[in-house]
């Protein structure tokens, strides 16, 4: 009897069409996303099913006749370069994080808070050109290469990029461990290092984890400066320090010469479907993690 | 006497928890009446039920009756005229971030009422809660700047402007000094006579000291209901004695 | 746990020295880049830089319509999608923040935010600039921008309005007024420093950004300003990426000073925005 008392209950219609016209908009961003990608698999064709596109092959090579357009090497290089860069900025992300979160004074917080905010917010492009200009040739000196334009090189300054995204969300995660648990430790004799190292990052793992994925989801998703400086190598490389291709650099770097239609087009609106599936898979993880921190504390 | 809000039957629950069960009561018109009781009691949700502010929970099952005149409360479909002529003064002062005109203006304007209007209800709203004295020279400056006890007056007087049949009032002096909750009792008082009180609140003197007659609920029923000197002298019920006497709650 | 007077205390002093080691080489590099950029570029900028068109085949000249291009992207840009944001934020947040739609929509958000930016560009190819038939011009890369920007936008939007306490709702329904006159005088007023800030980040981030424009409206030599939205128009990201790897022979110090003025540009709007939270933060009321 009490619901259908409140359902009776109808708002006036200006108010009616107001929420209706809200939930409009709203609904329009998961057309949004379903609709990338439904376009990238139309435009990829049927490449899925042919013979030339193979996720394992490692020739990409759209000029050739017939052309090769394997996957594999292209992902080995996305992966060489993002696993490089992973392993410097994640231990360098989580380290800053906690010195900024924890170990200074509040003034100090916000001016390096907003450099790292800077360090975001500069242009991939501008990072691009200026490995290209500075950090390519030093690394070639040093390393003694044929060429600086290397993974190591991308993987380098990709790290600096995906810094600011691990530092502000791990940040978060610390911030977001329940002073309860801190200054029950204090309390105990704990000086502060060990609260840090024996409770506060245990207890923020998953925020931290996820930082860290939405940190290498950046960088695998990164193009411009990838394109400027990872070299121009489709080839599987044998270190670090080879020229490379990634998923994005092919993209961005063959769009301009293909035809509509063709089989280098769809190739690689094919390869903006896998790359459309990794991030996907790697942001539903993330989130995962973050809400299960949610839920426990809850 | 003119029954102004007849209750029959209602119960409450949100989820599995039951909050009110089966209470019934009638208010009666120009009285104010007290509802004691301890915290978990279903006083306030009594309360958001009369204003229909329970609809903002969606967990709620409500069954039973409420009329209000020609009114019934619970399937009407205008929540906002209902909401407008049952006001409710909630337990920590809410001024909206706003000016002090502003916000005794809100209602009124929300409500349509044609500016010209406006000016004079501000006034007149003000010098009923009590409050006119004290800000009448700076109506224009924030409202979030007065003291604790002024902005539930401003409370009061955002709700008068709306020249309401009911006013709620939810534990309203809870967070204020002695001599802010003794002008709001004296308020109150005065109020009476253009409307209908009801008072919840946690302190069994105030209740003794304002309202004529006084509710006793406890887990959700209504134990008692009697005239204020009546429940505090000679209760009937011998839980409503043990309250009283601070036994418990 | 074992707490021993002495160790634990140079334990945490060595500790804070390595992080604050690390710290600086996290954050040095932000100066070094700012510094580098600025003095080799300096020299080149001025107002004739700034104000005239290139050359030569982008080799001499200024310019100017890339600076123009930037802006008309990033104004059309924010015009498009922060109504749109702002609008599914308020539903997200005000009117049915529990619905299993609303978590769809979050869902959606979220990976609106996470897809790259060159498939953005793909994306904005395949749509606009072929389907749609507007062919690389303006109207196709705001499209794509829009695009990306929705869940920056609506992010920012939804945490501005969330800041906003329940308290304020709960007391201007009780005075009768509808959900959509709260939103209206009382959420809304209260958060537009907030969605204010997130616009301006926005823009900072649209005026960046180069794959999303590559396919989709930018060109490489055009030395006259847009006519229409159908028009192509030059932006500086993409100028600063011809002049790195497509054009041979230009100055070293030319193609700082395009990085210069991108880079200012960027920061300059970034910082804008910042200062205007720390007000915000300041001048907090309630």
């Amino acid at each position: 009897m009490s619901k259908k008392k409140r359902e009776t209950f109808r708002q006036p219609l200006s108010e009616r069409i107001t929420e209706s016209c809200l939930r409009f908009t709203a609904w329009l961003c998961i057309f949004f996303i379903a609709s990338i990608l439904y376009f990238l698999v139309k435009e990829s064709g049927g490449v899925f099913f042919s013979d030339i596109f193979t996720i394992t092959g490692k020739f990409w090579r759209p000029i050739s006749e017939p052309p090769d357009f394997g996957v594999w090497v292209l992902l080995a290089g996305s992966l060489a370069v993002t696993l490089t860069a992973s392993l410097i900025a994640v231990p360098l992300g989580i380290c800053a994080a906690i010195f900024i979160g924890e170990l200074i004074p509040e003034k100090f917080r916000e001016f390096l808070k907003v450099i790292v905010e800077f360090l975001a917010a500069i242009p991939s492009v501008v990072i691009g050109f200026l490995g290209m200009i500075i950090l390519a040739p030093y690394i070639k000196e040093t390393f003694d290469l044929k060429t600086g334009l290397t993974a190591f090189s991308a993987a380098v300054m990709l790290a600096w990029m995906a810094m600011p995204t691990i530092v502000s969300l791990t940040e978060d995660a610390l911030r977001s461990v329940p002073d309860s648990l801190r200054d029950g430790a204090l309390a105990l004799g704990a000086t502060k290092w060990q609260m840090i190292t024996r409770v506060l990052l245990p207890t923020a793992k998953p925020g931290i984890l996820a930082a860290t994925m939405l940190g290498v989801g950046r960088v695998i998703g990164e193009t411009m400066a990838v394109l400027m400086i990872s070299g121009n190598s489709a080839r599987i490389p044998s270190s670090i320090m080879e020229p490379v291709r990634t998923l994005t650099a092919t993209i961005a770097a063959e769009m301009g010469e293909t035809v509509k239609g063709d089989e280098h087009y769809q190739a690689l609106f094919g390869l903006g479907v896998v790359l459309f599936i990794i991030t996907l898979l790697i942001n539903t993880a993330a989130d995962r993690f973050v809400n299960k921190k949610y839920t426990e504390e809850s | 006497m003119v029954k102004e809000i007849i209750i029959k039957s209602l119960s409450v629950s949100y989820g599995k928890k039951q909050a009110i069960r089966n209470l019934s009561l009638s208010v009666e018109k120009n009285e104010i009446l007290g509802i004691i009781g301890p915290t978990t009691s279903g006083k306030t949700t009594l309360l958001t039920v009369l204003n229909r502010m329970i609809d903002t929970i969606p967990s709620a099952v409500i069954s039973g009756s409420i009329s209000m005149g020609d009114i019934d409360v619970l399937t009407t479909p205008n929540i906002h005229s209902l909401r407008r002529s049952v006001g409710m003064i909630f337990a920590l002062p809410v001024a909206l971030p706003m000016t002090i005109r502003e916000n005794v203006e809100y209602g009124p304007k929300m409500a349509g009422e044609a500016k010209g209007e406006l000016k004079t209800r501000v006034e007149e709203s003000l010098v009923q809660a009590g409050l006119w004295d004290e800000v009448h020279d700076r109506l224009d400056t924030p409202a979030l700047k007065l003291s604790g006890g002024q902005q539930q007056r401003l409370c009061i007087a955002r709700a008068l402007a709306l020249k309401p049949k009911v006013l709620l009032l939810d534990e309203p002096c809870s967070g204020l000094d002695p001599i802010s909750t003794s002008r709001i009792e004296d308020t109150l008082g005065q109020l009476k006579n253009d409307m209908t009180i009801i008072l919840v609140t946690n302190n069994p003197h105030q209740a003794a000291r304002v309202a004529h007659r006084t509710a006793f609920m406890l887990e959700g029923e209504l134990v008692e209901l009697a005239d204020t000197d009546t429940l505090f002298t000679n209760p009937a019920d011998n839980r409503t004695k043990e309250y009283i006497e601070g036994k418990f709650g | 746990m074992n707490f021993r007077k002495q160790n634990p205390i140079n334990e945490q002093k060595r500790a804070t020295f390595g992080l604050a080691l690390i710290t600086a080489i996290v954050v040095i590099p932000v100066l070094l880049i700012i510094g580098v950029v600025f003095a080799k570029g300096i020299s080149v900028i001025d107002w004739n830089f700034l104000t005239t068109v290139p050359t030569n085949g982008l080799r001499e000249g200024g310019v100017f319509p890339a600076i123009i291009g930037t802006l008309i992207l990033v104004v059309l840009d924010v015009a498009i999608c922060v109504p749109f944001g702002v609008a599914t934020a308020i539903y997200l947040v005000e009117y049915s923040p529990r619905s299993k739609a609303a978590n769809l929509v979050r869902l959606a958000i979220l990976n609106l935010a996470g897809v790259p930016s060159v498939v953005y560009g793909l994306f904005g190819l395949g749509v606009f600039v072929i389907a749609l038939e507007f062919g690389a011009s303006i109207l196709s890369g705001v499209l794509t921008l829009a695009l990306m920007g929705l869940p920056v936008i609506v992010t920012s939007a939804a945490e501005a309005l969330r800041a906003v306490p329940d308290r304020f709702r709960e007391a201007s329904l009780a005075l009768g007024a509808s959900k959509w006159q709260t939103t209206r005088h009382v959420v809304l007023p209260n958060s537009t420093q907030g969605i204010l800030t997130g616009t301006i980040l926005e823009i900072s981030r649209t005026a960046g950004e180069t794959a999303p424009i590559l396919f989709t409206v930018a060109a490489f030599y055009l030395p006259r300003l847009p006519q229409s939205i159908f028009d192509q128009v030059m932006a500086l990201p993409m100028h600063l990426f011809a002049i790195s790897t497509q054009v041979p022979n230009i100055g070293l110090d030319v193609r700082y000073a395009v990085a210069l003025t991108l880079l200012f540009l960027v920061l300059g709007v970034n910082a804008i925005a910042i200062s205007i939270r720390a007000k915000m933060r300041k001048n907090r009321i309630w």
